[in-house]
């Protein structure tokens, strides 16, 4: 067997996933068809890059796959590294030889607080940080993409303040059908009942900007598929801010379509330290309102960074974890036992 | 062929048959497909990554996906990065030429990145510190688009475990030459 680039199957909290690292990406774990209880959800999901700029204009590192502006490869460690200094100072006896020495899955069972899980994490270097990806898939229907940063500071710029945009690439086919499914975007807009919440479907591919007021959110839906109660069948997309955007990272969500899986993978962005060509290269086109196209965004997770160099970050960063979620809306049926249908 | 659980979709069981991982002869036979499917393109010097797996999506939900290999081949010579898919038998799917794109960099660059940047004088100077390792970097364009650029990131960690940066050098591999060089100074650290 190859020593990266296999598709490896784990099955737990009711889903079947496959993870993937791949041969000479350098963008870290990929999450390939997730099925939640028989029923497709996923066809691919990835955190390929990750745009960290600094306070005083400079570096800006754009990290991962195509790393450029001075930004490194996610290298894959072996689960065991440690969260230090070591791995960056002397990789050879932590980089993972294999991709199973990288990857580590298991399940949580259900407990008076929370659902079962499904979780898969793997770590990698890059430069003298770390990036942990991590997804948890839980027995309600809810994906959670994990990404912690690690490592060591700058070690010429210990005190100085910066942002990680972390990207995620995410392709839901709603109950495996494509190209069927609209992009959506929630508004609150006011108490008013009815009318005062409000769905608009995309008919263009774009980048779309978060408005936390207006409790936004975005939804890929199926324009065939139907639950029980006949609903058509849909995942929504929730992202906390913790950061905003800012002349480098400039959008939150872009809205793309499918054009294989060798190609808009998050090459050639960041050529210029910033996030532009998401918007000028890849998310041009337009998209099907009635019929369905088969979507594929891109998201930004974020946090600011101010180093505690001078105290817990000293001589390590403890991970520090960032997430979204995925979740399902009338995936599920109400009246009857999911397994049965479809 | 992997077991199939009740977790796992339809679409999902109809890939079992072709997503097992690659066989080394799988591996020999695309990757000498890809370079013979490229022949007259290349320069003589070029760089085919190990060969990958790949399972597009089938056209419709309910056919079947095919069982694809891709080989992602550098040429430094004439700054190209093209991908080659080719079925079981070799035979050509599809070939794309990722214009700018920089495939990670193998062990083997980067020794012969390092080498050719610690012949010249300046780094040999700035990285006579006890301790000095490199670490790779995709720096900032530099030259003709495409160009193969590899980034060494030298520093040392003292015994008490604080690090210093000791220079950037970049290294064009598609013209075997360093580029770049820049001591980190006592203030930059």
């Amino acid at each position: 067997m190859p020593a990266f680039g296999s598709y490896h199957n784990v099955i737990g909290a009711g889903w079947s996933v496959y993870w993937k690292i791949p041969v000479a990406s350098a963008g870290g774990l990929e999450i390939w068809w997730a099925d939640f209880q028989g029923h497709r959800v996923l066809w691919r999901g990835s955190q390929p890059f990750a745009l960290v700029p600094y306070h005083g204009g400079s570096p800006t590192f754009k990290d991962g796959l195509d790393a450029h502006c001075g930004g490194a490869p996610f290298t894959a460690l072996k689960h065991t590294a440690p969260n230090s200094m070591a791995p960056w100072q002397n990789p050879g006896p932590f980089v993972a030889a294999v991709d199973t020495d990288a990857v580590v899955a298991t399940t949580e069972s259900a407990d008076d607080f929370n659902p079962a899980r499904l979780i898969i994490s793997a770590k990698f270097q890059c430069g003298w940080y770390q990036y942990v990806h991590s997804w948890e898939f839980s027995s309600d229907g809810v994906i959670t993409p994990h990404v912690a940063m690690g490592g060591h500071v700058h070690p010429g710029k210990p005190d100085v303040a910066h942002v990680h945009h972390m990207y995620f690439r995410v392709d839901l086919d709603i109950d495996g059908l494509f190209p069927r499914d609209v992009f959506e975007v929630f508004n609150h807009n006011s108490f008013a009942q009815p009318g005062g919440d409000k769905w608009d479907t995309l008919n263009a591919q774009g980048k779309l900007l978060h408005d936390p007021d207006k409790a936004r959110k975005w939804r890929v839906r199926n324009t065939v598929a139907k639950n029980d109660t006949g609903q058509f069948k849909g995942y929504e997309v929730e992202l906390p801010r913790q950061a905003g955007r800012d002349q480098y990272s400039t959008g939150d969500v872009w809205v793309t379509v499918y054009r294989g899986d060798g190609f808009q993978q998050g090459e050639n962005v960041g050529l210029r330290c910033t996030d532009v060509e998401l918007a000028n290269n890849y998310a041009v086109g337009p998209l099907d309102t009635v019929n369905g196209s088969d979507i594929v965004f891109w998201l930004v997770v974020r946090a600011h960074h101010e180093p505690r160099n001078l105290g817990e970050e000293a001589d390590h960063l403890p991970y520090h974890y960032e997430e979204f979620s995925i979740v399902p809306r009338s995936f599920r049926n109400a009246k009857s036992d999911h397994r049965g249908q479809g | 062929m992997a077991r199939t659980h009740a977790e796992m979709s339809k679409a999902t069981k109809a890939l079992l048959k072709v997503i097992k991982p690659l066989s080394a002869k799988e591996e020999r036979t695309a990757t000498a497909a890809a370079v013979k499917h490229l022949t007259g393109e290349l320069s003589e010097r070029y760089q085919v990554f190990p060969a990958e797996l790949r399972i597009p999506k089938p056209p419709r939900p309910n056919s079947a996906s095919k069982r694809m290999i891709a080989v992602l081949i550098l040429d430094y010579e004439k700054r190209r990065t093209l991908e080659v898919l080719v079925d079981t038998l070799g035979k050509l799917v599809q070939k794309t030429e990722l214009r700018g794109f920089q495939p990670v960099f193998l062990a083997k660059e980067i020794q012969v990145a390092r080498k050719i940047a610690e012949e010249d004088k300046q780094v040999l100077r700035a990285i006579k510190v006890r301790g000095a390792f490199a670490s790779a970097f995709g720096p900032h364009s530099y030259g003709e688009p495409g160009a193969r650029l590899i980034g060494l990131r030298y520093a040392t960690v003292d015994r008490k475990q604080n690090a210093r940066l000791l220079g950037e050098a970049i290294v064009d591999l598609s013209e075997q030459k360093l580029v770049h060089f820049e001591v980190t100074s006592e203030e930059e650290n």
